[in-house]
């Protein structure tokens, strides 16, 4: 494999703490724990990044200025300030709540959010958990961010809150499946569960953008209504439910959901990059994961670009778009893909 | 065994969508709106016991907090039932300011409507596209009487303050911007098939419902009634202005929303003939400065932005009015709610609101 | 160019039907009516096809001292007229037949009436009141209405042992 500028860092690290130790696991461990707070301050990075971002994104296709009063002209400091806002806030728990469950629900929404961050492939090598089933770990873990949403909408006493939290259900239910199978006709070609072999697959310009464009479309219509954004933020759904499940979270809990939101964002991201726009893959001018952090950036610029063009749709519309449009669609690009694939003598 | 409960979802007073301090109780099976009660008061100032004990001139600052979102149109239909009261002929340079500015103000609360219904259905940049244009408005209102709301401008006998040059400037670049604005909205949202789908065929009602509920205004219209007052009355100069009453066929959000549309793209069609008529001369007739309207009662109505606005006033010939009524089309409109939402999901029952469009100064009063 | 009122020989065919319908004003001729006849002349000028009043413009009460006077005014735009009617109801118990069966629409109004005039609307689907509290006493557009300010809401501080021990 060749080395990219991150992996020979690792390389590098790991041979000094052996050569310091002299235990191999001491070595291990501590690249993992630097791995770890990495993904973590990324993830941080990523949600205080982008809470600026948006505001300056939405401001300008909203002919406004957006932030400008903390840290100089252009708001800079505005993320800290909401940050220092949030921390100093009162933790309100609503009288009737299932407290358990309650106090359970952003913390575990967190958890898959930042979990599904060890299996990206940042750069060639640069991969905290390489496993070769990592496509299907990765929607397994994620998948599991229903239910954190469901037990905050449940345990709130609040009907709004309940609202939301079956319309999570049902939504993130039905487009798990068409993302899936956008995703099947890329695996039918790599023949590789493994990220980084799908990365590798599309080396030479050959994105599977390109190759598949139904499923590049499919995939970004079903990742943004996993991440429950406009045109699918119905889970939010500011101005009929309120803020759905987050209704009665206030403080440093609802900062969580917040950072979970700003986690599946940046995840979606990712994963279309590493999918359809050749990952870490780019002319040698620029390091592999400075090009990953480009399309990354550029793909959450496009949803956001989404969020601030688009009205929200209905709850029936969403449910018969996804299993009446995206779902058979989906199967027929798998469809497609085998038979081009036949034709062309790969199988 | 299939079991279902209805359950209660009070929505309001305090919500994003619901304008204000709308309450609305809505029975509900699972998304499905079974029922919808609107619960109102929260805004209730008794505007119509207030003015029984401040002068007719007093009484005139009450109207622009009706609907604050459309001033101008109360200033001018209290001034008009008061004139018509104590028989005070307006001088025909002020009818025709007067006529600005209640079409001024019928497109920035258009605007207002359609901003407020673009946000409910999530499409924030909608609202603040219509928010951008409605302070081109606002900067003329603010040239001619030095408010940007609650303007008092339109005075018993006349206006305050002459329409200058300067406003004269800014209307006519504001209308140079109409139709830009308008395809820009046509592009955003018109066009957008979310957009559409959310709103065309949703809370339907038909011509004779909506008849028989009282309703007036754009929501009377949508459902194919061309009743309008301007033209029905011809009241003040509109009778002399040429201009057509858009109407909708299906009656449902789509048609109340496109007769919105239209209807600002005719009030610009009416403000740009009143520059081209505007005659010089006194802005102000003369009034007395203890007005003492004969006894009697009178009751006069202006097609006010939300629908027919009426003031029955009862003067016993001193200098405040016996009684006052207000007949608020949004409060009237009101009643169409129930009707709107049911068997429609909770997401259309923003749409539902926001095309009604109360404005929560009006229905409580 | 405002709309016209009835005139004394359109209303003179108009009262034909009814013994207590009585004219007298001559400007803008108020039709007064008992309340027993009220509703039946409100169909008629509804239905009517000659008169077709089928617009309830305003629905207001006045309150006079000593009566509570119903206010309607429809609108026809087939005649292009106004009809004033009135209905004169005793100050201490006021009560009129609601309209609502001819008009659907004047629900909220005569709610409203009810709420700050005090006149009750028999056959009225819904007697609330719309703007005031529920629990409100008193009709506020009346002329003797006074105003008694509620008396504030006694302070009580409660410790924390004592809360839990409640719950």
């Amino acid at each position: 494999m060749e080395i990219s500028f991150l992996s020979g860092l690792a390389l590098w690290l790991r041979g000094e703490i052996y050569a310091l130790t002299g235990l191999p696991i001491l070595s291990d461990l501590a690249l993992d724990i630097i791995g770890i707070a990495l993904l973590l301050g990324i993830i941080s990075m990523a949600a205080i990044v982008f809470t600026y971002g948006e505001r300056k994104v939405c401001a300008f296709m909203q002919v406004r200025i957006g932030p400008n009063r903390v840290g100089g002209r252009f708001g800079l400091l505005q993320p800290v300030a909401d940050m220092l806002k949030l921390m100093s806030k009162e933790d309100i728990v609503p009288e009737g709540a299932d407290k358990v469950l309650w106090a359970l629900s952003p913390a575990l929404l967190f958890v898959p959010a930042a979990l599904v961050y060890a299996f990206f492939p940042f750069d060639a090598g640069a991969v905290l958990a390489d496993v070769n089933v990592g496509v299907f770990l990765l929607f397994a873990i994620s998948g599991q961010a229903v239910l954190p949403f469901l037990m905050g909408g449940y345990a709130s006493n609040n009907k709004y809150s309940m609202v939301g939290g079956f319309r999570v259900v049902s939504q993130m239910i039905s487009y798990e499946a068409p993302l899936l199978f956008s995703l099947l006709g890329i695996l039918m070609i790599t023949g590789s569960m493994r990220l980084e072999d799908i990365v590798e697959a599309q080396s030479g310009g050959l994105w599977f953008i390109f190759l598949q464009p139904l499923a590049f479309v499919i995939f970004l219509i079903s990742a943004v209504a996993e991440t429950n954004r406009t045109p699918f933020d119905l889970v939010e759904g500011e101005s009929e439910i309120i803020a759905g499940p987050f209704t009665e979270y206030s403080g440093m809990r609802w900062a969580l959901f917040f950072l979970a939101e700003y986690a599946n964002l940046l995840t979606a991201a990712i994963l279309a990059t590493t999918f359809f726009l050749g990952g870490y893959l780019g002319p040698d001018f620029l390091p592999g994961f400075v090009w990953f952090g480009i399309k990354a950036v550029l793909m959450v610029f496009v949803i956001m670009w989404f969020r601030w063009t688009f009205p929200r749709t209905r709850v029936d519309q969403i449910l018969t778009f996804g299993w009446k449009a995206m779902l058979p669609l989906s199967i027929l690009n798998v469809f497609l893909t085998g038979v081009v694939m036949c034709a062309l003598g790969l199988v | 065994m299939k079991r279902t409960e209805t359950y209660l979802l009070n929505m309001g007073p305090q919500h994003p969508s619901t304008h204000g301090v709308l309450q609305v109780k809505l029975t509900l099976d699972g998304e499905r709106i079974l029922k919808a009660e609107p619960v109102l008061g929260y805004l209730h100032r008794g505007i119509e016991k207030l003015m029984e004990s401040r002068t007719y001139f007093q009484c005139l600052p009450y109207t622009d907090r009706l609907d604050y979102i459309s001033s101008m149109n109360n200033n001018f239909g209290f001034a008009m039932a008061v004139e018509e009261l104590a028989g005070i002929e307006v001088p025909r340079r002020a009818e025709f300011i007067r006529v600005i500015m209640a079409e001024l103000n019928r497109i920035n609360s258009h605007l207002i409507g359609i901003g407020t219904l673009a946000n409910d259905l999530g499409a924030s940049t909608g609202m603040l596209y219509c928010f951008r244009d409605r302070e081109y408005i606002l900067d003329i209102f603010n040239e001619v009487c030095g408010a940007r709301q609650t303007f008092h401008y339109i005075r018993i006998g006349g206006v305050a303050g002459d329409f200058t040059d300067k406003a004269r400037e800014l209307t006519e670049a504001f209308l140079e911007r109409v139709p830009k604005f308008l395809s820009e909205y046509d592009q955003l949202l018109t066009g957008n098939e979310i957009f559409t789908r959310r709103i065309i065929g949703i809370s339907a009602m038909t011509a004779k419902e909506a008849l028989d509920l009282n309703m007036t205004g754009p929501n009377l219209r949508a459902t194919g009634v061309a009743r309008d007052l301007r033209k029905l009355d011809g009241y003040s100069v509109y009778g002399e202005l040429d201009f057509d009453i858009p109407v909708g066929e299906h009656g449902d959000n789509w048609d109340r929303y496109q007769v919105k549309m239209k209807e600002m793209a005719e009030s610009a069609k009416i403000i740009r003939q009143c520059l081209d008529k505007m005659p010089e001369g006194l802005i102000m007739a003369k009034v007395p400065k203890m007005l003492k309207p004969p006894k009697g009662e009178v009751y006069s109505r202006t097609e006010g932005t939300r629908g027919e606005l009426g003031f029955y006033i009862v003067s016993d010939g001193t200098t405040k009015p016996y009684r006052v009524h207000i007949r608020r089309p949004s409060f009237v409109n009101m009643q169409g709610l129930d009707l709107m939402c049911r068997g429609m999901l909770i997401g259309d029952s923003v749409s539902a609101y926001s095309s009604i469009d109360p404005i929560m100064g009006e229905v409580d009063c | 160019m405002k709309q016209r009122y009835l005139t004394a020989e359109e209303l003179a065919r108009i009262k034909g039907n009814f013994y207590t319908v009585s004219i007298d004003e001559e400007e803008k001729p108020p039709i007064y009516v008992s309340p027993e006849e009220f509703i039946p002349l409100m169909q008629l000028l509804k239905t009517n096809p000659r008169l077709l009043f089928t617009h309830l413009s305003c629905l207001t009460a006045v309150d006079w001292k000593d009566t509570i006077d119903v206010v309607y005014y429809l609108f026809s735009e087939y005649l292009g007229a106004y009809v004033v009617v009135k209905v004169k109801t005793i100050r201490n118990h006021p009560e009129i037949p609601s309209v609502t069966s001819v008009f659907p629409g004047a629900e909220f109004e005569e709610r409203e009436v009810y709420d700050l005039m005090g006149v009750k609307f028999t056959g009225h689907p819904d007697m609330r009141r719309i703007l005031m509290p529920e629990d409100f006493k008193g009709h506020p557009l009346r002329k003797d209405f006074k105003y008694e300010k509620p008396a504030p809401p006694k302070a009580t501080r409660v410790s924390g042992e004592e809360e839990e021990a409640d719950a």
